[in-house]
């Protein structure tokens, strides 16, 4: 179908859709693709603040810092953690959800770790160091295949049908009628109705709120939402598995 | 995965000795300290990041090992792979 001049103009003057425009639902958004947000040393990660609240994520240990590159995440840039003992990570969860308020977990990762290494690796976690205080999205193992997984209050689902290996948009979402877990839109599966009950006094990037459980690969994007409705799902989904090359 | 060097129990004053030795010789002056000096592995023993090539990337190179480092943690040995305690 042609289009007219307006029409033309009109979609030529029509903003693509990024994150900030799920407005107030947006909570926080750690973005590796703009460096305003990086302290660097050389390639070495400081310091990742969120472009909402500009709650930043540290690390002052050398020797757990991880790196950005500007083509390590499909040409794009990431931020690349070792699977050793890299992580980022704060004493606050700023206005992220805590206690029994809903919320959603997302991340644009890249998966780094084979099969046959059947450690589990958080890609982000908040909460609380308490017995399961803590919200997180993670990769565990299932029969040697890595697997989309989302977990709190001792509670999990874990995603059955993608293969996580490699570079996926890995969604959890946290309510007390049960926990979901979603990898590239698909391979969904929600737990049991839980007593959810996340604590508020820590953030990690790149691994659990204790630094350990290190993720092993290239991590893009990180945000931090209350409940979408599925049309806003939709439209952060497509934004990431486009950056993702997915 | 980078390397780390993991000390054996009872051998903890030789992993603080190659830590003290690390945080003279890395070249990050931004950085608190070098490691951690309380990262146990599931087993108990110390676990210290390893300065050099296959531990250490500095202005996006591998990081030679200083002179001295082979020394500093003879009473250590270099792994790729570490366990760390299980959490759920």
């Amino acid at each position: 179908m042609l289009l007219t001049r307006a029409q033309q103009q009109a979609a030529a003057a029509t903003p693509a859709w990024t994150p900030a425009d799920l407005g107030a639902k947006l909570i926080t958004w750690w973005d590796a693709e703009d460096l305003t947000t990086l302290t660097l040393v050389g390639s070495n990660v400081n310091a990742w603040r969120d472009k909402k609240t500009a709650l930043s994520l540290n690390q002052g240990v050398s020797g757990s810092r991880p790196l950005w590159s500007a083509t390590s995440f499909a040409g794009r840039p990431g931020i690349i953690f070792d699977g050793t003992d890299d992580f980022l990570s704060t004493n606050s969860i700023g206005t992220m959800p805590a206690a029994a308020v809903p919320g959603e977990m997302w991340a644009l990762a890249d998966q780094l770790a084979l099969g046959s290494d059947t450690a589990i690796r958080a890609v982000a976690d908040y909460g609380q160091t308490t017995a399961n205080g803590s919200r997180r999205i993670r990769r565990v193992v299932a029969s040697s295949i890595s697997r989309g997984n989302v977990f709190a209050n001792g509670t999990a689902a874990t995603g059955s049908t993608i293969d996580l290996y490699g570079r996926h948009v890995i969604q959890g979402s946290f309510a007390s009628t049960g926990l979901k877990i979603s990898v590239d839109g698909a391979a969904t599966e929600t737990s049991a109705p839980l007593s959810l009950s996340t604590g508020n006094s820590l953030t990690s990037i790149g691994s659990n709120i204790s630094g350990l459980q290190p993720w092993n690969g290239g991590i893009n994007t990180v945000l931090i939402t209350t409940v979408l409705t599925t049309d806003e799902a939709a439209s952060l989904l497509a934004f990431l598995k486009s950056r993702g090359g997915i | 995965m980078s390397d780390v060097v993991i000390f054996p129990v009872g051998k903890e004053a030789s992993a603080d000795s190659y830590l003290a030795w690390c945080n003279t010789n890395s070249p990050d002056t931004t950085a608190t300290m070098w490691y951690y000096p309380d990262r146990v592995d599931k087993y108990g023993q110390r676990v210290v990041a390893y300065l050099g090539p296959t531990g250490f990337i500095w202005n996006s190179e591998p990081y030679p090992e200083p002179a001295g480092g082979v020394e500093a943690r003879a009473d250590g040995v270099l792994n790729a792979n570490v366990e760390w305690p299980e959490e759920q």
